[in-house]
């Protein structure tokens, strides 16, 4: 693996030594640097639960070099960016976003270096979308940068990309004093790749993209690489108990299509995955329907009904395992380009309801101001055994707790430590006792993940000034 | 017999075409839609061109906000429409936004919007026709390239307008989406560029008056307004665009308008 990775920087940077003069030359002549800086306050309803503040203050840094040469043939984009929390040092980081070189050709071109891309078609939730690292910390659509040469053909067939991933990048995470953070937080600083995985695995994609016909778009795409969405194991340490981010291989497939007639979008995307540790489908199909300038105004309004499902039920990573989403957008076309999107997403089995709310508009011509609000209206409860008998039954009965699972001494010296701290009482206590051995047995059995990020509700304001 | 005479009639009619001396009256609706095909003749073989764009909105008379644009086309070939991409540059928070339009003569036109910020390509319902663009007194139909096939037209009058002699046609969109129940066109009769019009909204009321001003001659033929200026009568508000930096056989290709262009435009 090593070896051809190194083969395809050297050939990289060989391309650039040998045109070094004829490629650095317009770099600094007639490139354009452009920046913006971001300003976000969010408040909580709630003090945290583990103490954190109800004010969250950060400021984000970002600023974009491009130039172009060979008659546009040629282009160059770098973007750093930095996010600075003023409460959450673990949120705190700086990204390179863009780094890329893009050589057109006639019909095809070539992306060298690091980028994000997009692929997907619904709203609420991009199944397909596998290419970059979701930057956690940051928000929900942002990504970290993804190293890579992308080759893009343009043919009479469609729109073929392939991807070679240089490396892996590690999902970013709350810290113990950031908000919207998992119980334990997560020990970014020790993440454990399987054996087939690593920080610098070269992974590869594929998309394929066409029109079925006047009406109908589809995507068609693979992937094979480290999965994105790590599983998580617990680090056995009382005085400093942790989550450890654990990476797999995952083979993917994923299909899109996307169904346009007058004011009417049929979306639709799914995913077939086998990774190192399951297999599962999951899918998302949505219809939407536009209004344009409703009551005689300008305004269009959009709304959007998503039903998304998982066949890994409530072991599926984020919350949207069957869930229907529904939203309404509304696009005010007036010279501040205001922006308002309502969603809202029930899970018809846990009763887990959360609305956003999201409004942009800009204020002067260079100034933005994003507002976003979310609520988590009922707080979804996993279906478990009724009783604490039951349950403390099943836990002693799962296999983390056979005598040959390699943790059952370590989660018995748990166990021991927490009854020791709390006594044994702590086990029948109704409300307590059944989350303790909840959280333990999620902690305990490696072959789950967790989706019990802290459901605060809040509002956030962004305020962003383009140079 | 009569079948026959009628297609005795028939030849007649194509003959007199032929000849080009017409020898029965053209009605009113063929004289405009012989108008209207004659300046697209006119425009004909323009191969591509490219444009930057200022975008002035203005409330009564005070401008409120500005925005750039980049603007290229491709000239159809055969049957095939014409394809244009937009670019913003201007306000900040929209650079990159692009916009990317492959028109059809028999069907509805396809139009990708590219919004940078989230790298994604969507593709738009062609039927959100009468909306303002980006916030502006122009639609979404004025702005985007329209062929021949969009209207039925009937000559009403020749007139003066501003010293040169017009023909005035008036034209009903084909399309139910779309903000008009009629336009009213100046086009003058020896460059049959359309000078002033006048869009008559779905209640039929007068909605909003275009004129076009500082036509300049590219190429030896292709005239082009520098300015236009369209009033929203009913809000009191008006845009108004200017081209500049009009050039045309660039060298542009296909290749230049597809998602992979629409997403590195600049």
């Amino acid at each position: 693996m090593n070896t051809i990775r190194s083969l395809l920087w050297l050939s990289i940077i060989g391309v650039y030594s040998s045109n070094a003069q004829a490629v650095l030359e317009p770099f600094f002549e007639q490139g354009e640097w452009t920046a913006e800086t971001g300003l976000e306050y969010r408040y909580f309803k709630d003090p945290g639960d583990y103490g954190q503040s109800q004010h969250a203050a950060a400021l984000r840094l970002s600023a974009e070099y491009y130039t172009s040469w060979n008659d546009d043939m040629d282009l160059f984009t770098f973007r750093p960016y930095l996010l600075a929390d003023f409460q959450d040092s673990e949120r705190t980081h700086f990204d390179i976003r863009e780094a890329l070189w893009i050589h057109v050709g006639e019909d095809w071109e070539l992306r060298s270096g690091i980028t994000r891309v997009f692929w997907g078609k619904t709203e609420f939730i991009n199944l397909v979308d596998v290419i970059n690292q979701q930057d956690l910390v940051d928000g929900d659509d942002e990504k970290l940068g993804q190293p890579m040469i992308n080759l893009s053909l343009v043919h009479d067939w469609g729109l073929f990309d392939f991807y070679l991933l240089l490396g892996f990048r590690e999902r970013t995470f709350p810290g113990p004093d950031g908000r919207l953070r998992t119980p334990l937080p997560v020990d970014t600083d020790n993440a454990r790749y399987s054996s087939d995985t690593g920080p610098n695995d070269v992974d590869w994609a594929v998309r394929w993209q066409r029109p079925v016909n006047d009406y109908v778009e589809m995507g068609l795409s693979l992937f094979s690489g480290v999965d994105r969405e790590p599983w998580y194991s617990f680090n056995f340490d009382l005085d400093n108990p942790m989550l450890v981010p654990n990476y797999h291989h995952k083979d993917q497939i994923g299909v899109e299509l996307e169904f346009l007639y007058e004011g009417w979008a049929v979306k639709f995307e799914s995913v077939g995955v086998r990774s190192e540790r399951e297999s599962y489908w999951a899918a998302v199909t949505g219809i939407e329907y536009s209004v344009y300038g409703i009551f005689g105004s300008n305004v269009d309004l959009t709304f959007i009904t998503e039903f998304m499902r998982d066949s890994r039920d409530e072991l599926a990573p984020g919350y949207l395992e069957h869930d229907i989403g529904l939203g309404g957008r509304f696009n005010f076309n007036d010279e501040f380009d205001t922006n308002m999107l309502g969603g809202f997403l029930w899970d018809p089995d846990t009763e887990e309801k959360v609305i956003s709310l999201e409004f942009e508009r800009r204020l002067y011509s260079d100034l933005k101001l994003e507002i976003q609000a979310v609520s988590v209206l009922e707080r979804g409860t996993p279906q478990v055994s009724d009783t604490n008998v039951q349950a403390i039954a099943a836990l002693i009965n799962s296999p983390v707790f056979g005598e040959d699972s390699f943790s059952y001494a370590e989660v018995v010296d748990f166990l021991a430590g927490l009854i020791q701290e709390e006594g044994l009482e702590f086990i029948f206590d109704p409300n307590f006792g059944l989350d303790v051995l909840q959280e333990v047995q999620r902690m305990s059995d490696t072959s789950r993940k967790i989706s019990v990020i802290e459901s605060d509700d809040y509002i956030q304001f962004k305020l962003t000034y383009y140079y | 017999m009569f079948i026959k005479n009628n297609k005795i009639a028939g030849v007649l009619v194509s003959l007199s075409l032929l000849i080009g001396a017409p020898l029965y009256a053209e009605t009113p609706e063929e004289k405009g839609y012989n108008i209207f095909k004659e300046a697209e003749n006119r425009d004909e073989g323009f191969v591509d061109n490219e444009a930057e764009m200022l975008m002035i909105l203005m409330n009564k008379q005070e401008a409120t906000s500005e925005r750039e644009m980049s603007v290229k086309g491709l000239e159809g070939k055969g049957e095939e429409g014409d394809m244009s991409l937009m670019v913003f540059l201007s306000p900040r928070d929209q650079k990159g936004t692009a916009l990317l339009t492959h028109q059809h003569k028999d069907r509805d036109d396809d139009q990708w919007l590219y919004l940078p910020a989230l790298k994604r390509v969507k593709k738009i319902a062609s039927s959100k026709k009468s909306g303002p663009f980006m916030g502006s007194e122009f639609s979404f139909e004025d702005i985007g390239g329209q062929s021949i096939e969009d209207y039925t037209y009937k000559y009403l009058r020749d007139e003066n307008y501003e010293g040169q002699d017009c023909f005035v046609v008036e034209s009903y969109p084909v399309d139910k989406n779309s903000g008009y129940t009629r336009v009213v066109s100046w086009v003058d009769k020896e460059h049959y560029r359309t000078l002033k019009a006048e869009f008559y909204d779905r209640k039929k009321s007068h909605l909003k008056t275009l004129t076009a001003s500082g036509f300049k001659q590219y190429e030896g033929k292709f005239w082009r307004p520098s300015e236009m200026l369209m009033v929203n009568h009913q809000t009191g508000r008006s845009t108004v665009l200017k081209q500049n930096n009009i050039k045309f056989k660039t060298g542009l290709s296909e290749s230049d308008f597809n998602k992979n262009s629409l997403k590195r435009a600049r």
